[in-house]
């Protein structure tokens, strides 16, 4: 005669030699290589946006007539975009063999480290891009001349240095200073953007991490 | 929660877990990583734990929406779904459990439907009808009527195999 399910379940599992107990140290072990390996892929995605955008400005500056302000763009990318080739490079000094726990720890610490090193590097690179962008708008195709009249028609009075007017170009100056002085709080922005919802949960996956080491 | 308390709370219930993520998935790799999602959420939502209900049942409850949550995921990566990855047989690789009829019962319960297998579980470990019903938010006339329908279905597919 053959048994019920009923039957068959409560035989299969009699000796009840199920009991495992659950690691906890093991329970984050998964997502913490998740998490580690899926911001990884994502900095790779940009370094390479990074190097192929610069090529696309080069071509893009050149039919603006402004090549060597687009080379010029196109050399800060690459060179930031090497910088941060070399910043990955430590990545792989981070123990491998350390618990999830430590190694999310030291992987959270180069990350931070990192993002201070590009700020120092963003103090430059965000005024000088600026800079780029205000005298490719100035110097592209017939711009120079369109906006000399503009600016001689509307503000006859306006005191000139060289073809630009002072008011101008104090308000570029002022632009790319505060674009200095705030390059922490726009990368941090920019990075946030990018990054944030990813850097988000390896904060939120490390808090339940010490509550469980606790 | 801390480490001791979690493992003390948990362990107790870690052969209904178990139970409940082999039923959802068809590899090793996929039951660790439900196994351990499963612990994982109980330890992060005890808080919300009522104790309206038993604690059996709420881990039961959570391990459940685990599990169908999982599986939705995985489906709408592969396209496909679960069951359709089933082999047609039993073979080594699907005895996750000592006896054999064991895991052709759990083969057979794996190709119903994703609540279907929820329902059955809660069933065969003496759950009330009620319990199910509270569990899986629907009535006990439905979970009578659906039960009866999973065993003809489970007995249809084992016919033959189990003695």
């Amino acid at each position: 005669m053959e048994k019920s399910i009923e039957t068959i379940w409560k035989e299969g599992f009699l000796r009840n030699d199920l009991t495992v107990a659950p690691k906890i140290n093991n329970l984050y072990n998964q997502k913490s290589r998740n998490i580690i390996d899926r911001i990884k892929g994502m900095m790779r995605v940009n370094l390479i946006a990074l190097v192929m955008f610069s090529v696309v400005i080069v071509v893009w500056w050149y039919f603006l007539g402004v090549l060597y302000l687009g080379i010029l763009v196109a050399v800060l990318l690459n060179v930031f975009a090497y910088y941060m080739k070399l910043q990955m490079e430590g990545m792989k000094e981070l123990d491998h063999g350390a618990c999830s726990y430590d190694y999310l720890k030291a992987f959270n610490n180069w990350l931070e480290d990192s993002i201070d090193n590009n700020v120092k590097i963003m103090r430059v690179f965000y005024p000088v891009m600026f800079l780029c962008a205000i005298a490719t708008i100035w110097f592209s195709n017939d711009n120079a001349t369109v906006l000399k009249e503009l600016f001689s028609r509307h503000f006859p009075q306006m005191i000139l240095w060289g073809d630009i007017a002072v008011v101008v170009l104090a308000v570029v100056v002022f632009v790319a200073l505060a674009m200095a002085f705030f390059a922490g709080r726009i990368y941090r922005w920019d990075v946030n953007l990018v990054y944030g919802r990813v850097f988000r949960k390896l904060k939120e996956i490390m808090a339940d991490m010490e509550e469980l080491r606790s | 929660m801390s480490s001791d308390s979690y493992t003390s709370s948990i362990l107790p219930y870690a052969p209904i877990i178990i139970k409940i993520c082999r039923a959802y998935t068809n590899s090793e790799e996929d039951f660790e990583d439900y196994y351990q999602e499963v612990c994982l959420q109980i330890w992060k939502s005890h808080k919300s734990f009522s104790k309206q209900s038993q604690w059996s049942t709420w881990i039961y409850r959570v391990a459940l929406n685990v599990c169908l949550t999982l599986l939705k995921k995985s489906k709408q990566h592969q396209q496909r779904f679960a069951s359709d990855q089933l082999p047609a047989e039993f073979s080594e690789k699907n005895r996750a459990f000592q006896g054999e009829s064991v895991n052709q019962l759990y083969l057979a319960i794996r190709q119903l439907s994703e609540v279907d297998r929820g329902v059955i579980l809660l069933y065969l470990e003496e759950k009330s009808y009620q319990e199910i019903a509270d569990i899986t938010g629907t009535n006990t006339n439905n979970i009578g009527v659906r039960i009866k329908r999973i065993k003809e279905r489970l007995k249809k597919t084992l016919d033959g195999k189990v003695n």
